[in-house]
């Protein structure tokens, strides 16, 4: 299994930072946390294997963006998370290289979904990975339980990544609809009730996906 | 229709109208004269041939001469305008010489006037298909009737021209009064079409624009009140401005102090919800969603008091001793004080201000609030009022000099993440400025980078 991503939290907000930072825990990465722009730029020089950085705009010591461009030489990926939500800023920072614009206040599940979808455009995300005795094949689509290949269904294996890659996290139905479908109404969530039925049924994954009474479903880890 | 084309009509008209009454007067005045002229040289002639035919008439033998006679020396005098006619026994008329259209009883018929005084000769006028003639008649010494015509058309033909002539000088003057008023107009109007492009230029929103003013006149008059009036819009609109990017900067600030604890509080329901997190965490994230609901809750009653505070213009004043305000603030700001390890040191000697005791122990707090962000660990903070004042001194960090007018503002925080920690939106300062103004105080602040701080409320 690849080791966990490395993810820098530039944030001078105590509390939104150890937020962030749980949630990224719970989906097996790798946080870590600076409060002051200075400081993160200093502790880069030093040390920056990260496979993404979060930057908060309005930092003490440096701001967000001036720490975007000491971040360049780096080539570590950039998502900017602020409470300035005017269009300038917006601008700015994308135009500047930034891979995505995250206002606050955000949904944590959106957040995970974008990070994810950064990664898997640097390439850092695993090719493959292993979840119990199940083996999964990114690439090939494939997944194998012990040796064996189990056949999915297009749609079952995208929920499958789906719940992987945000496990341990409660995803509504309507969400799961959105990500894996592509669709946003209400109403087809049925849909999802059957594939899921088919995963747990398929590769034995009963008691890991758990259902979340009024939000949804939860792929756990253990 | 421009001013400039109305302006040129108008003077046109009257030019016009004036120089006709001049052509007409001219040719008023110069066709009789002329009338006379061509009578007095017609007559002269009549005069001649009158006197020359009386002459050789009285030549002959017996003084008077046969119809055959008198029709020789007419036609020796070869002129087609003489006519002779004679009244024969039985009242006939005799023709003696008639080269004309006209009969006898057609010469008769007109009215004749004399002549001159001296001369028996008399004279008509009449017109004959459309042309002029003078008609003399006299009684030569032989009985007959001499008439001799005239023409003189030319007068009329000569006052013809005349008249196309004033036309044509008439239509000269008034071209050159059109061009002449044109330019002389231009000039005039120059700086009122200068005038006209400023205001437009104003109008569509360049208040810095000005009219340069050149003339002394009127227009220059207006032009300077315009410019005095543009400044006044510039003045204001400027002002206005500013006060909005001021609300704009509050409220893009306001939502800025909302958001963050609501992030926070949002972020961490969400991963209570959705997310199976350890029971360690879940209390730590409890603990946030706790601390950041008494900042919002916080902040909302500092924003209120702010309104409230900004409404409230006059409030009954009380004189009050100083010691009451500085004992009460003294007992409210302990826990941060001891918290921090820092002395208070109250310094009055039972001086008496006019003020509210609940605003004015505020703001004394929020001072006090502030010195202690400021201050290190173990230093002192000096509560301090005068004859005139009240303030708070601490020898802490120091506020840097520009930033110094902006500490009142809301939500300015010099350093943003200290404050934070300790709880503050950048509220206190803006409160105390606003409940200084209330007592009528003004807020002075002194203050040296490293060295500490003194903000004084000063009552005037």
């Amino acid at each position: 299994m690849k080791q966990k991503c490395r993810i820098l939290i530039v944030e001078d907000e105590e509390p939104i930072a150890k937020m962030i930072a749980m949630n990224l825990r719970v989906a097996s990465y790798e946080p870590w946390i600076f409060q002051d722009g200075l400081e993160a730029c200093e502790a880069l020089k030093e040390d920056h294997d990260y496979d993404l950085a979060l930057l908060d705009v309005m930092l003490p010591g440096m701001d967000g963006f001036a720490l975007f461009e000491e971040m360049k030489p780096y080539g570590i990926p950039v998502i900017f998370l602020t409470a300035k939500d005017d269009i300038g800023s917006k601008v700015q920072g994308l135009t500047g290289g930034a891979e995505d614009y995250i206002v606050k206040p955000f949904e944590v599940l959106e957040l995970l979904v974008r990070m994810e979808k950064v990664l898997s455009r640097s390439g850092k995300t695993g090719q493959a990975e292993v979840f119990r005795d199940l083996q999964i094949d990114y690439a090939r689509h494939m997944v194998t339980k012990n040796g064996v290949e189990i056949s999915l269904k297009p749609m079952e294996f995208q929920l499958l990544e789906v719940l992987l890659k945000n496990r341990n996290i409660a995803i509504s139905r309507e969400k799961l609809l959105g990500l894996v479908w592509g669709v946003d109404f209400v109403g087809e969530t049925r849909t999802v009730d059957v594939h899921i039925g088919q995963l747990r049924k398929k590769l034995g994954l009963g008691d890991a996906i758990k259902t979340i009474p009024k939000i949804g479903y939860r792929l756990e880890d253990a | 229709m421009k001013l400039i084309t109305r302006m040129i009509g108008i003077c046109c008209l009257v030019v016009f109208v004036a120089s006709t009454a001049v052509s007409v007067a001219i040719w008023g005045i110069t066709r009789p004269a002329r009338m006379e002229e061509a009578c007095v040289q017609a007559g002269q002639n009549a005069l001649q041939t009158f006197q020359k035919l009386n002459a050789a008439i009285s030549k002959t033998a017996y003084g008077s001469a046969d119809d055959t006679y008198v029709e020789y020396l007419l036609k020796q005098e070869s002129n087609p305008f003489n006519l002779c006619f004679r009244e024969g026994r039985r009242k006939e008329t005799v023709e003696i010489f008639n080269q004309t259209v006209f009969p006898r009883e057609f010469l008769q018929s007109l009215d004749y006037r004399a002549w001159d005084l001296q001369s028996e000769l008399t004279f008509a006028e009449f017109e004959w298909e459309g042309r002029s003639y003078l008609a003399f008649q006299g009684q030569l010494v032989c009985g007959a009737e001499l008439y001799q015509l005239a023409d003189i058309t030319y007068v009329d033909e000569q006052m013809a021209s005349l008249a196309v002539v004033l036309a044509l000088v008439t239509g000269v003057v008034l071209l050159c009064t059109m061009l002449l008023l044109y330019l002389i107009l231009k000039r005039i109007l120059k700086p009122l079409q200068e005038l006209n492009d400023g205001a437009r230029q104003i109008a569509e929103g360049r208040y810095s624009q000005r009219i340069a003013v050149r003339s002394r006149d009127e227009i220059g008059q207006l032009s300077e009140n315009f410019n005095k009036m543009a400044s006044a819009v510039e003045l204001r609109t400027r002002r206005l401005e500013e006060s909005e990017h001021k609300k704009t900067l509050f409220m893009g600030n306001l939502t800025h102090e909302l958001k963050t604890p609501m992030t926070s509080i949002s972020g961490y329901t969400q991963t209570l919800l959705q997310v199976k997190v350890s029971e360690e965490d879940r209390v730590e994230a409890l603990q946030y969603i706790y601390q950041e609901c008494g900042r919002l809750e916080r902040l909302s009653r500092k924003m209120m008091r702010l309104l409230e505070l900004d409404q409230e213009t006059e409030l009954p004043l009380q004189e009050l001793p100083v010691r009451e305000v500085f004992a009460r603030a003294r007992r409210s700001c302990q826990e941060i004080l001891r918290k921090k390890g820092l002395s208070l040191v109250c310094q009055e000697q039972g001086e008496i201000f006019r003020m509210d005791p609940d605003l004015m122990t505020d703001a004394v707090i929020n001072l006090i609030d502030n010195a202690v962000k400021a201050s290190k660990e173990g230093e002192r903070i000096i509560l301090r009022a005068g004859s005139d004042y009240i303030e708070v001194e601490d020898f802490g960090k120091g506020i840097p000099k520009e930033e110094q007018d902006k500490i009142l503002e809301p939500f300015y925080m010099v350093d943003k993440s200290r404050s934070r920690k300790s709880g503050g939106a950048g509220l206190g300062l803006a409160l105390t400025a606003l409940i200084a103004r209330i007592h009528h105080c003004r807020v002075e602040i002194e203050s040296e980078e490293g060295k500490g701080t003194v903000i004084r409320l000063h009552f005037v």
